[in-house]
């Protein structure tokens, strides 16, 4: 099984614990390369093929910009937003944030 | 509502504030000069509260004044323990703390409407998981082509594919078969998944050998393992040629990711391999930024209760280089 390693998702080799398994470990490949899946025990434990590709993780996806009407949805789905501080020095920020959570439809409780 | 509102806090107060920590969905924090007065645990309230959300497993953002040059000791300690595990971000006034953390409140609120899961071999980001149990329909928006050709790859009519895969959300794992996988073109640089998986187990099913060996339980064989396996401590010798009872789990997966994709990833790569596997029935991890030296991890899992309750089980400590090799 052959797959190529990506410039944007994170693909990375799994290892396979020497206690277990014998067998060699792949090592990391540049961008761009081909490379093979290699075999581990315990995904032949799990899979019973002996074949395993490597592990691809989505990162462009996490910069997702969700809408205002989501957010909104969202913060009055929140219990509370606590807001930890020493009082007196922080008011103002302890202030004008409960006032910009309460805003958005969350509840803020705040020491 | 605001304790100043209520005229202040008393010294009656300390249960008061710990329960609304328990009540909270998120803990925000926010540190500038003064660390405030010692309560009877020797330490502030807010620290307490900080620890408090900690234990609890709360979503924790923490906000530290710029400047600093009349920080008090007891406050650097504490932005230093919180930065273990935590980023913190900085604020110059009032104004610019609400701009940020209005900023991270949409990351946080992203994080929660498109769950990060793992279907097989390939972790992406869902916009919605319906579970009716036995059916599980997962949707999501994938821009990154190599995830999309993965996820492409699952198609069950494809030999390679035809086996369970494992699929694991940040709380449950469970085999599933793909039925279907619909891939739509929706604008030029994403496409929208839709994933039929037809679940094999019920997500809390034991699949895992558990086995007491000379003296350790199959907990205890459980803890030896994780530490073994993320934190490099060697194995006792009573598992000496026993490491397959160990749980199969890396996370050398995290080691080149950023802190705020590393986190979720590790959640997933530990309830696949316990929760997944029969030894807990819930799993936290904390992962450390790792900015300056060795990533900091603590997992704690609640070990099902075969017959006995179990306590909860927790590990701690720097995650293990992930170019080193097990013994």
């Amino acid at each position: 099984m052959w797959w190529q390693v990506s410039q944007s998702a994170a693909t990375v080799p799994r290892s396979v614990p020497r206690a277990e398994c014998s067998r060699p470990v792949a090592t990391r490949a540049p961008v761009g390369a081909w490379v093979r899946g290699h075999e581990s025990c315990e995904d032949l434990s799990i899979h019973g093929t002996g074949a395993q590709p490597t592990l691809v993780i989505d990162r462009m996806s996490s910069a997702r910009r969700l809408a205002d009407d989501e957010l909104r949805d969202w913060a009055e789905t929140q219990g509370v937003l606590f807001i930890s501080s020493v009082m007196a020095e922080l008011a103002a920020e302890r202030r004008e944030l409960a006032t910009m959570i309460e805003g958005l439809g969350g509840q803020a409780g705040a020491v | 509502m605001l304790f100043e509102d209520f005229g202040g806090r008393d010294e009656g107060a300390q249960e008061a504030f710990l329960s609304g920590v328990a009540r909270c969905d998120v803990y925000l924090g926010i540190v500038a000069d003064r660390y405030g007065a010692m309560t009877p645990t020797g330490r502030s309230a807010t620290h307490e509260e900080y620890r408090e959300a900690v234990r609890l497993d709360k979503r924790i953002s923490v906000w530290v004044r710029d400047g600093g040059a009349n920080r008090q000791g007891d406050a650097r300690d504490f932005i230093d323990e919180v930065r273990v595990f935590h980023t913190t971000g900085s604020f110059a006034n009032a104004d610019d703390l609400v701009r940020r953390v209005w900023a991270r409140l949409v990351e946080i609120a992203a994080d929660d409407l498109a769950p990060w899961v793992k279907l097989g071999m390939v972790v992406f980001r869902a916009d919605r998981v319906t579970d009716r149990g036995s059916q599980v329909r997962v949707e999501a928006t994938v821009r990154d082509p190599a995830v999309a050709e993965a996820l492409v790859a699952l198609r069950s009519d494809q030999w390679r594919r035809a086996e369970p895969v494992a699929f694991t959300d940040h709380t449950t794992s469970r085999r599933v078969r793909v039925e279907g996988v619909t891939a739509t073109s929706t604008a030029r640089s994403a496409q929208g998944f839709v994933l039929d998986l037809a679940a094999e187990t019920q997500p809390t099913s034991s699949s895992a050998m558990r086995m007491a060996v000379n003296g350790l339980d199959a907990d205890d064989v459980v803890e030896r393992g994780l530490r073994h396996r993320l934190l490099g401590e060697p194995l006792p010798a009573q598992l000496d040629r026993m490491g397959f009872l160990t749980p199969a789990v890396s996370l050398d997966p995290v080691h080149h990711l950023p802190p705020e994709v590393a986190g979720s990833v590790a959640q997933l790569l530990l309830v696949e391999g316990l929760v997944g596997q029969g030894h807990a029935t819930r799993v936290s991890v904390r992962l450390g930024p790792g900015r300056r030296g060795p990533r900091r991890v603590r997992v704690e899992w609640q070990p099902h209760a075969w017959g006995s309750p179990a306590a909860p089980r927790v590990i701690e400590g720097n995650l293990r280089d992930g170019s080193s090799t097990l013994t």
